[in-house]
């Protein structure tokens, strides 16, 4: 790799001057490349608009193309910097991000709210008074126990009386 | 006990609203697996039971062993467990 770039530079040393040392520039400079053909073409300009239209459209679009190739190749370090905010732009991004998180709010309110108030119990003033007051007795104990053991036998219970098929040809006396 | 006692209580936790133990002491000292439980029950019963069927929310929930009791209460966002020694009725 190497090689092959000193072996480039020299044959362009002749035509941009070039000496490839640690000060050359990785990156070509298109807009001092294209200086000469600016100025040639600008030059000529003043003579060619009186009596050569079609050249003059050429020349503006060759202009034109030259314009965009340095516009793409440049890049505006100042218009990247983005530490130096002004107040009022700092205001507008609040203003913006505090909307789009109300917005994000408010379209995954449904899983939010679920999460914020996924606790059974409710908030009271005075956790002691609440613990320290007497535990359920036990005659409300058993009837909780029988119950639920009442409720589970009758659901064990329940069977599927078979009486019908579960597949019947249904709609083929019609046909 | 760092907090005022409790008839029968042999043991306390504190979790945070992410159920975390803040404080604890006695037989649940540092009883993470307890803590994880009871805290994952109050969220858990909160999905399966419809707030429809009851007026009014519950304040104290209570997990009943035979000798003893886990009491679970809501207060300033913190989750307050106890754990409390039945009184054993003497046949």
């Amino acid at each position: 790799m190497g090689c092959c770039w000193s072996l480039f530079c020299k044959d362009d040393n002749s035509l941009q001057n070039c000496e490839p040392n640690e000060r050359t520039h990785l990156l070509v400079d298109p807009v001092s490349n294209n200086i000469n053909i600016q100025r040639v073409n600008s030059d000529d300009l003043p003579s060619r608009l009186s009596n050569d239209l079609p050249k003059k459209t050429d020349e503006q679009s060759a202009l034109t193309r030259i314009l965009q190739e340095t516009a793409t190749n440049v890049i505006d370090v100042a218009a990247l910097d983005t530490h130096n905010l002004q107040q009022h732009e700092y205001l507008e991004r609040v203003k913006t991000y505090n909307i789009k998180v109300q917005h994000v709010l408010t379209s995954n309110r449904a899983v939010l709210g679920t999460k914020l108030k996924s606790c059974l119990l409710q908030d009271i003033p005075q956790p002691e008074k609440c613990l320290a007051s007497d535990l359920i007795g036990s005659e409300d104990t058993n009837l909780v126990s029988q119950s639920v053991d009442a409720a589970l036998n009758a659901v064990n219970d329940i069977k599927v009386d078979h009486k019908e098929d579960l597949v019947v040809p249904f709609g083929l006396g019609l046909n | 006990m760092d907090r005022p006692s409790i008839p029968g209580q042999t043991g306390y936790l504190t979790l945070n609203s992410e159920g975390a133990v803040l404080t604890s002491g006695g037989d649940l000292h540092n009883d993470e697996k307890t803590a994880g439980i009871l805290h994952g029950l109050i969220t858990v019963a909160q999905d399966r039971l419809d707030p429809k069927a009851f007026k009014q929310s519950f304040k104290r929930l209570t997990v009943m062993f035979d000798d003893h009791a886990y009491v679970v209460c809501l207060s300033n966002r913190k989750t307050h467990i106890v754990k409390r020694q039945l009184v054993v009725p003497v046949n």
